[in-house]
């Protein structure tokens, strides 16, 4: 990462004013109960932030609160109902298991994720000895998916999803899976690509894991940005918003 | 359609993945495997067979060959079409997970099932008992329509659906008429000379692109005779513009679906 003084690094995201609307179905012509009192419904409002090359940004938030809504907007996914996003950078977000087909085998699902995370089948080709030994699965790489089990399979979305060289990485609380030994591994291969990566956002409800990792905190409650500010400003006090509120 | 062509280039490893997918999925719990892509299209042809010879004692000579060769075109339309309008609400995960053309969603059903009727084609070039010459050519253009028709009314139907899931059983319902509504099981010169019909209800039913589509596959196939060019001129531009129309609509909603789904 750049050495130049954080205000001087070039911005890689910009938001201004972001909202994000969502928009309910038409109830069903012989639906019973209370139809719901507002058809439109604000997951983002008025969110404004700047993330500049280096950074590693924390965003956390309730349930509910939009964060992933958010990921999805800055991946483009999703694009804004009001406001500007601007992103100056290629955004991925680490997603397991795009595309998994549980009828084929591990192999084959290599390809068709893969495939979704944008590599040819050549470049597959080439990394496909690596996913398999970082996910253990050299006996059973050929068997369907169905005859894995949970962590196994797990494993094997974590190796493919992780192949990715994002220019700025969204990572959305996925890195927790398999068993013990797998877990570290993963977490190494996590702060690898973050490394690589010239900007991380992350969210997360372990909050032990952001303070150690993020320098900076963005608190996102109903849509709304709440806080944004260094990780030890922000966490305590959201640890006892989210105190206060539990009842 | 420029964007379409270089969608497909810069995701045809995509869309290449996908449709690899789909085939061996269609296999490999089979113990028959690859065998199944011949074995369906002659155990069709055995079941219709019987009931329209053996139980209502219609049909003539050669009637397999007649009635395969209308029911793989007909059925590479009713598979991509029941596959595309059920798209996004299938790939809803997906959809929040990659970003990557809605339109591929619409796509990879229509090609599979070209594929399955590509040798559904092979099959009937066999019985139909003579050796294959020029005509075969035809085949490209007619399917070239089919395959626009078919996507563009897909893409249509697919983001109706986003809004009005009933879409889903209108659709059905719908396919089921086209299917008697279209000449699979009839020949075109059977309506046309049935002599009950008034002739303004006819041009109507011939609006149905099927019943263009059916006979020029059977006039090539079977007869050996090539399609009417003139009315294949008019059902390529139609067939261009409701491509066309699918892909906007569906490039214009890409970013609602998402959240609608």
């Amino acid at each position: 990462m750049s050495q130049l003084k954080p205000q001087a690094r070039p911005v890689v995201i910009q938001c201004q004013g972001v909202g994000l609307k969502f928009r309910r179905r038409r109830r069903s012509l012989l639906a019973t109960g209370a139809a719901p009192p507002v058809r439109d419904f604000w997951a983002l409002r008025d969110i404004s932030l700047e993330i500049r090359e280096g950074e590693l940004v924390g965003i956390v938030g309730r349930n509910g609160a939009g964060k992933s809504s958010l990921a999805l907007l800055l991946t483009g996914i999703y694009r804004a109902d009001e406001g500007r996003i601007q992103v100056n950078a290629r955004v991925s977000r680490l997603a397991l298991g795009i595309g998994f087909r549980m009828d084929l085998t591990g192999r084959q699902n290599i390809f068709i994720n893969g495939a979704y995370l944008g590599f040819s089948r050549r470049q597959i080709i080439r990394r496909q000895q690596e996913i398999i030994d970082f996910a253990q699965l050299q006996d059973f790489i050929d068997e369907p998916l169905n005859h894995f089990s949970d962590g196994m399979r797990a494993r094997l979305a974590f190796a493919i999803a992780t192949c990715i060289e994002p220019e700025v990485l969204v990572l959305d609380e996925s890195f927790n899976t398999g068993d013990e030994g797998f877990r570290a591994r993963s977490r190494q291969r996590v702060l690898e690509i973050a490394g690589q990566a010239k900007a991380v956002v992350m969210i997360s409800h372990n909050l032990v894991n952001l303070q150690d990792l993020c320098p900076r905190v963005i608190w996102l409650e109903s849509g709304r940005l709440k806080m944004d500010a260094p990780a030890e400003e922000v966490l305590p006090r959201y640890r006892q918003f989210c105190l206060e509120h539990a009842a | 359609m420029l964007r379409l062509a270089q969608e497909l280039v810069s995701h045809r490893h995509l869309i290449a993945a996908q449709v690899r997918a789909e085939l061996q999925s269609s296999t490999v719990n089979y113990r028959l495997g690859l065998l199944w892509w011949v074995l369906n299209p002659l155990l069709l042809m055995a079941i219709y067979y019987f009931l329209v010879r053996g139980v209502f004692g219609r049909g003539g000579q050669n009637y397999h060959v007649f009635l395969l060769a209308g029911l793989i075109p007909w059925q590479w339309f009713t598979f991509a079409i029941g596959a595309s309008v059920r798209a996004l609400e299938r790939n809803r995960d997906l959809m929040l997970q990659a970003k990557f053309p809605l339109f591929t969603l619409v796509l990879v059903p229509c090609l599979t099932n070209l594929f399955f009727a590509l040798i559904g084609l092979a099959v009937v070039l066999v019985f139909a008992g003579h050796w294959p010459d020029l005509h075969l050519l035809g085949l490209v253009p007619i399917a070239l329509v089919q395959l626009m028709i078919t996507l563009g009314v897909g893409c249509l139907l697919a983001v109706v659906s986003a809004y009005l899931p009933d879409m889903e059983r209108l659709t059905d319902f719908g396919l089921r008429a086209l299917f008697y509504l279209s000449p699979v099981l009839y020949e075109v010169a059977m309506i046309k000379s049935w002599g009950k019909l008034p002739s303004r209800l006819i041009d109507l039913w011939q609006l149905n692109p099927l019943v263009f589509l059916l006979e020029s596959y059977r006039g090539l196939l079977i007869k050996q005779v090539w399609p009417d060019w003139g009315a294949l001129a008019i059902w390529t531009l139609v067939g261009a513009a409701l491509l066309q129309l699918g892909l906007v609509v569906l490039r214009r909603q890409e970013h609602q679906l998402c959240k609608l789904i």
